[in-house]
């Protein structure tokens, strides 16, 4: 307890350095957070197009490991799917990319997906619809586009917004809320829909949303699709989102380049807080050397200084844990959504704590070499 | 009255190694000081003084012979120990007083007790008393910033004495006092040998010579003892 309260007195003494300290931790720790809300945010657009499904289960063809790339399949799957034990529903998806020209002129690129209406398996979902509903995605040229997309596609993204889709007139009957796609922004639609404006065949689809009965298990289905049917691959939902962002990771750079940053923030971070810490324990040099001579044991010393490193650490985290709250709150605004899990928070504090007195490690070897007789010089 | 020793040392020396040079720092040396008696090491600059009172305060090891305190040899102590030692058995005054700086005079006595696991109320309560023996209770909560040299000394005192250690060694305690600080110091150092405490100063002030039981000249490393009244008193 003496130590606790003896470590607040020397971290209070030296306010600068300890203020350096503190600083060193909160911008490493902000650092992080931000680089893994980040990847947070890109790995869920990678998966928006499973999160927005309805689907337990998705059926794809068996070469296809990234959901936002999915291969061709024949129509004639789709019933030989819905005639597999334990399969509940089965509907078809169509995915097309589009070239979409707005009223000003400028144009982008849409990931249209298309399902059968009324339920729309496929998305959008209820939930994620801040104007019209699904109801509206079955009128004559009806698309979705996302609210944080307008910035993208021709400046609004307003139900009633004209415009056109590789040369074939469209137009926005339903926005939806944060629905956003990974390469491309989502434009949901019927599956006829989708189609035409993608020029797909009526023979072809692009995967199976498959919902199971209540007295199968998903993994049941998944082994008897699996078991039964050739050319196709049934995945749990989970699984896809996992193999999609595995396989987007690691063919772009995302993964590398927020590794890199982090690496870089952990050791700047490291190196900071040591040596401000070697420093700080520089001044006081004396008075280690002091509670040495009166006959404070190195282990005494091993903690005062983990101690202080340990506050610093808590203190930094705080303060760096409610930047990012208002960063993530900031950015939310503009579409840029993530959440950090309770178990990343943990795993961030646990690495700061350690890299905090890791770092003391510097000033420690510094004040052990330091000989008690050395008091009457 | 019967004598007790309290620190001894058997033909103790002690040489540094810097580099090539060699310094016999302390040539050997055979003196006892007994309980009760408050010793003054008196000597001029670099003749081994506190060489000799490291020896006694278990701050270093003897290069030949034995240095015993309260009749433990601490030739054969581990650094440990010998941390141990210092904690339980000496109460240390420094020239430049070294109270730690971040805490305040209540906290600096409280200490030593602290660092022998005992609990905050009995250290505080301990720390109090000994404050109040040297005049500084009602200055505690200052840092040592905010006191004068006088007072750090006092504080620092009160630091070396809380412990009820068997030994206060003091090297230069007066050296950065006024005349008035150091005759109150004397004064408090004269009436705790009287209690029965055991206090040894190194110094070259001959102001303090009226107050000792006993004096030990050094002079380039040798120690001998000298009567009182070979000092003319002034
Ligand atoms: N750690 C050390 N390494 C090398 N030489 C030392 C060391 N400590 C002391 N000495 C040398 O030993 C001799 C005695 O030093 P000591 O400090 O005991 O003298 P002193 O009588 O206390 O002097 P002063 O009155 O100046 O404090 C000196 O020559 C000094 O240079
Ligand atoms: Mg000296």
């Amino acid at each position: 307890m003496f130590i606790l309260s003896t470590a607040i007195r020397f971290i209070r003494f030296d306010k600068a350095k300890s203020i350096g300290v503190t600083i060193g931790i909160i911008i490493s720790t902000f650092l992080i957070g931000q680089q893994l809300g980040i990847l947070n945010f890109l790995t869920g657009l990678m998966v928006t197009t499973a999160k927005n499904s309805n689907a337990q289960i998705w059926v794809i063809d068996e070469s296809s490991t990234d959901i936002n790339q999915l291969g061709r399949l024949d129509i004639r799957k789709l019933n030989e799917v819905r005639s597999i034990v334990g399969v509940k529903e089965a509907h078809p998806i169509v995915l097309a990319g589009g070239s979409a020209t707005y009223p000003s002129g400028s144009t982008a690129s849409l990931l249209l997906i298309g399902s059968e209406g009324p339920n729309f398996p496929a998305g959008p979902k209820m939930e994620n619809i801040k104007q019209g509903n699904q109801a509206d995605l079955q009128q004559d040229l009806a698309i979705s586009s996302d609210f944080f997309d307008s910035e993208t596609l021709g400046g609004t993204t307003e139900p009633g917004t004209p415009l056109e889709i590789n040369g074939k007139q469209a137009k926005i009957t339903v926005q939806t809320n944060g629905v956003r796609g990974f390469g491309a922004p989502i434009a949901y639609t019927t599956i006829e829909r989708a189609r035409f404006y993608g020029n797909i065949p009526s023979t072809s689809i692009n995967g199976i949303l498959v919902n199971v009965t209540n007295d199968f298990t998903v993994k049941q289905v998944v082994d008897n699709i699996n078991g039964t049917l050739s050319g196709v691959r049934a995945w749990p939902v989970e699984d896809l989102k996992e193999s999609t962002i595995s396989t987007v990771l690691s063919s772009s750079g995302i993964a590398v380049s927020t590794g890199s940053l982090i690496v870089f923030a952990l050791i700047s971070g490291f190196f900071i807080i040591g040596l401000t810490l070697y420093s700080s324990a520089l001044d006081r040099l004396r008075d280690y050397g002091t509670l040495k001579a009166i006959g404070a044991k190195n282990s005494h010393i091993r903690k005062l200084i983990l101690t202080q490193a340990f506050l610093f650490a808590v203190v930094g985290f705080v303060i760096a844990f409610i930047l990012l709250e208002l960063f993530r709150k900031g950015v939310a605004n503009t579409g840029l959504i993530f959440t950090l899990s309770p178990l990343t928070v943990l795993g961030m504090f646990a690495v700061i704590i350690a890299i905090s007195m890791g770092s003391s490690a510097f000033a420690l070897k510094r004040i052990k070499g330091v000989e008690p007789a050395s008091v009457f010089r | 009255m019967t004598i007790t020793p309290i620190a001894e040392t058997k033909n103790a020396s002690k040489t540094y190694k810097s580099g090539d040079t060699v310094i016999l720092a302390l040539k050997t040396t055979s003196i006892t000081i007994n309980k009760g008696e408050l010793v003054l090491l008196l000597g001029p600059s670099g003749s081994g003084k506190t060489t000799l009172l490291s020896l006694l305060g278990c701050v270093i090891y003897a290069s030949e012979g034995e240095v015993f305190l309260s009749n433990q040899s601490i030739n054969e102590l581990t650094d440990k120990e010998l941390c141990d030692m210092r904690l339980r058995e000496i109460g240390f005054v420094f020239q430049n007083y070294n109270l730690v700086s971040p805490l305040s005079a209540l906290e600096n006595v409280m200490l030593p007790l602290q660092l022998r696991g005992k609990g905050r109320g009995e250290s505080r309560e301990q720390a109090i008393e000994a404050l109040t023996l040297v005049g500084m209770e009602d200055r505690m909560r200052n840092t040592p910033r905010k006191l004068s040299g006088g007072q750090q000394q006092r504080v620092a005192i009160a630091r070396a004495l809380v412990n009820n250690p068997s030994l206060i060694l003091c090297d230069e305690p007066t050296a950065s006092l006024d005349p008035k600080s150091v005759v109150y110091i004397m004064d408090r150092f004269r009436k705790l040998a009287y209690d029965g405490r055991t206090i040894v100063i190194v110094t070259h002030d001959m102001r303090l010579v009226p107050y000792a039981d006993r004096i030990y000249e050094v002079d380039n490393g040798n120690v001998k003892k000298t009567d009182k009244s070979n000092f003319q008193i002034n």
